[in-house]
């Protein structure tokens, strides 16, 4: 009598646990493979590097064409860039790869609408771009005078034609809270004395613009730029912060700003928006005892705030709250 | 020639195949599905390759680069890029849009080889301005 081999009783199990998964396997096949989702009508988030940057460059053409910023913004938001950072991040690349100029314009007019200022970018937004030689800041040692206002009155006579000459000056703004203005003074020379007949003619008085471009021939003309809209001395803890808020002219914070910062002939340079958790148009420094700072925003016309120090309080180290905000001068 | 036992094993086998190809299509299809990230300006939403056509011609209006606007349009992989971009600017009219947006597409059109009436008067005020 032949003994029925019983099969093991792992058998159907393991056979169940294999055509499960070879089902499994033949559906993530078919799925992911032969037939897999089709995106038809996608967002431009997804689009390949190639093609965003494409985009990225026909919305800065665009805005330079129509200069809506908030369609530009719309258009970046729907690339998934809501800060504007990809378009200077293209824009500095450009220029340092020796593209186009007209993109490189497109794209530097549309950062620096987002609020990016980089001195590398400089020079392709003529509006911003800095004077022939940058006015050195000065050292704590210089003593500074307001230059007189000089008032012209002719004599009945003599004309007197003004024949304006432009010298650079600091000037020193409020002695509690000391900031300083750049600023160029027009004084009028009298010309040589006419031998007709004279005619007496009232010459205005000549008073410094805000944030003009010193030029041996020209009027001071007012440029957009950063003014100090605050600058405040704080006895608060921990102490010996600088604490720099930059805004646009419509008070919106901004971020990606370069801010450079001097002391005793040394420099440092950071930026705003790396700590969003206290606003995008936000930077701070650590300031040292027995050091007297100097604060500029870079590659933009911009205040300087100065005499900033870590004295005046009582067992701490003072700090400063500054904030910057773009100012466009009606002209 | 299958016992009733065999029978209920083949029968289990089978359930449990067609039950795993259903899991890795769900799988497949709606749990995890391919993520396409770098996809193909041709494969934008109409509402996206629409202003894509819009920035061409505002650049185009600034720079009257014109291979380089077609070489832009031909990314969209579109039957037709001229007639796309003056039935844009058809409607651009025909909706009231901003001048400068229209001037664009027209004159992007024109250049492409597509004049229509409605276009005229946007091309002419583009020639006034221009005119020294």
């Amino acid at each position: 009598m032949s003994k029925k081999r019983e099969p093991s009783r792992w058998v159907l199990p393991l056979l169940l646990f294999m055509a499960t998964g070879t089902g499994i396997g033949v559906g993530l096949i078919v799925s992911w493979v032969v037939w897999p989702v089709e995106y038809v009508d996608v967002a431009p988030d997804s689009l390949m590097p190639s093609h965003r940057e494409e985009v990225l460059v026909l919305i800065g053409m665009s805005y330079a064409y129509n200069h809506d910023l908030g369609l530009a913004q719309n258009r970046l938001a729907a690339l998934g860039d809501t800060t504007g950072s990809e378009v200077v991040t293209l824009a500095e690349q450009y220029a340092s790869g020796g593209n186009d100029a007209d993109q490189i314009r497109a794209l530097t007019a549309l950062a620096y609408a987002l609020g990016f200022r980089r001195a590398a970018l400089a020079p392709y937004m003529p509006d911003f771009a800095p004077t022939a030689t940058w006015t050195p800041w000065p050292m704590p040692s210089q003593t500074f005078t307001p230059p007189p206002t000089e008032t012209m009155t002719p004599s009945p006579t003599e004309t007197m034609p003004p024949t304006p000459t432009v010298t650079a000056s600091i000037s020193l703004t409020s002695p509690v809270t000391p900031s300083t203005t750049l600023t160029a003074t027009v004084s009028p020379t009298p010309a040589a004395m006419p031998t007709e007949a004279p005619t007496a003619t009232p010459i205005p008085t000549l008073t410094p613009a805000p944030l003009p471009t010193p030029s041996p021939t020209t009027a001071p003309v007012p440029v957009p730029g950063f003014e100090i809209v605050k600058q405040q001395h704080v006895c608060d803890s921990p102490g010996g912060q600088l604490r720099v808020t930059v805004l646009d002219e419509t008070g919106r914070p901004q971020p990606n700003v370069e801010l450079l910062i001097r002391w005793d002939g040394q420099d440092e340079h950071f930026f705003t928006g790396l700590k969003p958790e206290k606003g995008i148009g936000y930077a701070d420094f650590d300031m040292q005892k027995d050091r007297v700072y100097e604060l500029v925003i870079v590659g933009a016309q911009s205040n300087v705030a100065q005499g900033l120090d870590t004295g005046g309080c009582e067992n701490r180290l003072a700090s400063w709250d500054i904030v910057f905000q773009f100012n466009r001068p009606d002209q | 020639m299958f016992g009733k036992r065999g029978w209920i094993t083949a029968l289990t086998t089978i359930a449990c195949l067609l039950g795993g190809i259903g899991l890795g299509l769900l799988v497949g299809w709606v749990i995890a599905p391919v993520e396409y990230v770098d996809t193909n300006l041709a494969y934008l939403h109409p509402t996206y390759k629409n202003d894509f056509i819009l920035t061409v011609s505002d650049a185009f209006a600034l720079d009257g680069d014109l291979d380089t606007a077609k070489a832009r349009l031909a990314l969209l992989i579109l039957p037709d890029p001229a007639a796309a971009v003056a039935d844009l600017a058809q409607d651009a009219i025909d909706q009231q849009k901003p001048i400068q947006q229209i001037q664009a597409l027209a004159r992007l059109a024109a250049a492409l080889g597509i004049q229509r009436e409605a276009f005229a008067p946007y091309l002419s005020s583009i020639e006034e301005n221009s005119a020294p």
